[in-house]
């Protein structure tokens, strides 16, 4: 699939945009704080709900106004046009969004259909950040190619949310029906299961994908492995209820649940068993993050059969001339990538047949350079 | 927009508590009060109060009634040993219509749900395990909605109840009669594949 048409209104700095892809390579050229990225916000918005820098709805409104508006229209795909909108009147936020004119009303119905990838300069921090932002990273993945995933998360969060009430109000000592507990065990344990089982077989294909990646892209001989770190040893509905039910005096101490895919992790390790984030230096954890993105690309392709969009925000001025020439060379996929750079010589667009390059100055101006 | 009248803000603030009333709806339905006749209006107010003074619950299943007991506790050619568990008292309606069903009902008022501060000592279902320990019940329905809520219910029904011998059944996930497979979500499709029956 590839991104044909983007339109915005009021959003951000744009007043009133409209600005047509190439099927192969886009380039969005201008100096830092002209709105390169924004652009690509909008397209993160219409295929995912949300800005992938996560920047609240109404602060993407344009300053003095009181709604935005942005349509994606897409080519070589079952749905074709992606349009949200969103007003903000009397302090109250209202967010509409459809596919080919139908509204939608719930996210599975609307996540992993406008396929798209962002590659950002904060990507590192799934490498050195926090786990959290591993598991965001690793659950946005898989609710591209599952939608089943994407709904057994929101169950599992709101049987945690569940759990957890339930513990604090024994931890304030409240006389409780502890059966009720039971009941919530249960529930956690059979949807944990699902998720625990889906991750796991997410990871055994991202590593094959992360090896191919680091090893095209990086110098080094050998690429580290992705590792699942689940704080369960067993993906069985039985054998979570037995740990619940072995930690859950000190779950009603603390008020939460101590296990569950909520504390999942994943660590990148060689294979002297060292942790990479303790050997690898910056320019290497970079490499890494863009790895994983890479393997993402693939990981959908892999499972939609569709050639997901590529936005590059920015990252080049982060890399030496040699791994730019790198990754170039493996971006080039037959995926659509539209990149958002300082300065267009920092990227070799031969060896695409068909480019536009757009100079954005102040005040959201767009000119097309020919 | 301000009401000329405190005594129709008072009106309006009233109605818009009423669900699936929102202001501007509130306001347009005072306003109608506003020009009803006075005998009209009269009959509404009293209408009202009576809805309040004359229905009660219950004392068997929890349910609507105008005396001790609803009219289908009370009706002796009702299966006995059936009880179709519902959350509302609306829901006793809804099953009625579809004439499927002759037993007696039980109504929750209400689900399990910590996170709206309901445990399972706020419902009614006491008088639930009562009825059971009575005896002469072979089967317990339980036709709550398959949400989290719905769910957690059920399970600690099945629960509370099986032990005692008793068959307790939860009504079937699955697709709407009549409907078209391709249009429906797949988390209801890959549910009534999991919830599929031998033929």
């Amino acid at each position: 699939m590839y991104l044909k048409k983007l339109t915005l209104k009021n959003f951000r700095n744009y007043g009133d945009l409209s600005i047509e892809f190439s099927p192969e390579i886009t380039f969005i050229v201008g100096n830092n704080g002209v709105g390169k990225s924004n652009i690509i916000e909008a397209i993160s918005l219409t295929s995912t709900m949300r800005s992938f820098r996560n920047i609240p709805d109404i602060e993407m409104i344009q300053w003095g106004f009181e709604s935005y508006y942005c349509s994606s229209e897409i080519e070589d795909s079952q749905d074709r046009l992606f349009e949200v909108g969103c007003s903000c009147q009397g302090g109250k936020l209202r967010k509409r969004i459809k596919i080919d004119g139908i509204e939608i009303r719930s996210i599975s119905e609307f996540y992993g259909k406008f396929l798209t990838v962002v590659f950002a300069p904060f990507d590192i921090n799934i490498i050195n950040g926090m786990p959290e932002l591993r598991r965001r990273f690793t659950d946005s993945v898989i609710s591209k190619t599952n939608s089943h995933y994407l709904s057994d998360l929101s169950e599992f969060r709101k049987v945690l949310l569940s759990r957890n009430r339930f513990l604090k109000l024994l931890k304030e000592k409240k006389n409780l029906d502890m059966s009720e507990l039971d009941v919530w065990d249960h529930m956690f344990a059979s949807v944990s299961s699902r998720i625990i089982k889906a991750r796991k077989k997410f990871f055994v294909e991202l590593n094959d994908l992360f090896k191919n990646s680091y090893k095209g892209i990086s110098d080094d001989l050998e690429a580290p492995d992705i590792h699942y770190a689940s704080s369960i040893d067993s993906d069985e509905p039985d054998y979570i209820i037995r740990k619940l039910s072995e930690i859950r005096n000190k779950d009603s101490i603390i008020g939460s649940t101590g296990i569950g895919p909520q504390r999942d992790d994943f660590i990148i390790k060689n294979h002297r068993n060292i942790n990479f984030v303790n050997y690898a230096s910056q320019g290497q954890r970079r490499m890494a993050a863009i790895c994983l993105k890479i393997s993402e690309c693939d990981f959908i392709e892999s499972k939609t059969g569709t050639k997901a969009v590529i936005m590059v925000d920015d990252i080049f001025s982060e890399l030496d001339s040699q791994r730019r020439k790198n990754m170039i060379k493996v971006l080039k996929r037959g995926n659509q990538i539209i990149f958002t750079m300082v300065h267009q010589n920092n990227a070799d667009s031969s060896g695409f047949n068909a480019s536009k390059t757009y100079h954005v100055s102040n005040g959201g101006i767009l000119d097309e350079l020919v | 927009m301000k009401n000329p009248s405190r005594y129709l803000d008072a009106l309006t603030k009233e109605l818009s508590r009423l669900p699936g009333i929102g202001p501007k709806s509130a306001s347009r339905l005072a306003f109608h009060v506003l020009s009803m006749d006075g005998t009209e209006v009269e009959r509404l107010a009293r209408t009202l109060i009576e809805v309040k003074s004359h229905i009660f619950r219950c004392g068997v299943c929890g349910g609507i009634s105008e005396g001790d007991i609803c009219p289908i506790c009370g009706d002796e050619m009702r299966e006995r040993d059936v009880i179709c568990v519902v959350r509302d008292p609306k829901d006793v309606l809804t099953i009625e219509a579809t004439g499927g069903f002759h037993g007696r009902y039980h109504v929750l008022h209400g689900l399990i749900s910590p996170l709206d501060g309901i445990g399972p000592d706020d419902l009614n279902i006491g008088s639930l395990v009562g009825r059971c320990r009575d005896g002469g019940i072979r089967e317990i329905i339980l036709a709550l909605n398959p949400t989290v809520e719905g769910d957690a219910t059920s399970l600690y029904l099945a629960r509370l109840l099986s032990p005692g011998g008793i068959t307790v059944t939860r009504i079937a996930h699955g697709l709407p009669v009549g409907s078209d497979l391709e249009f429906s979500d797949s988390a209801t499709i890959a549910r009534s594949i999991e919830c599929r029956i031998r033929l």
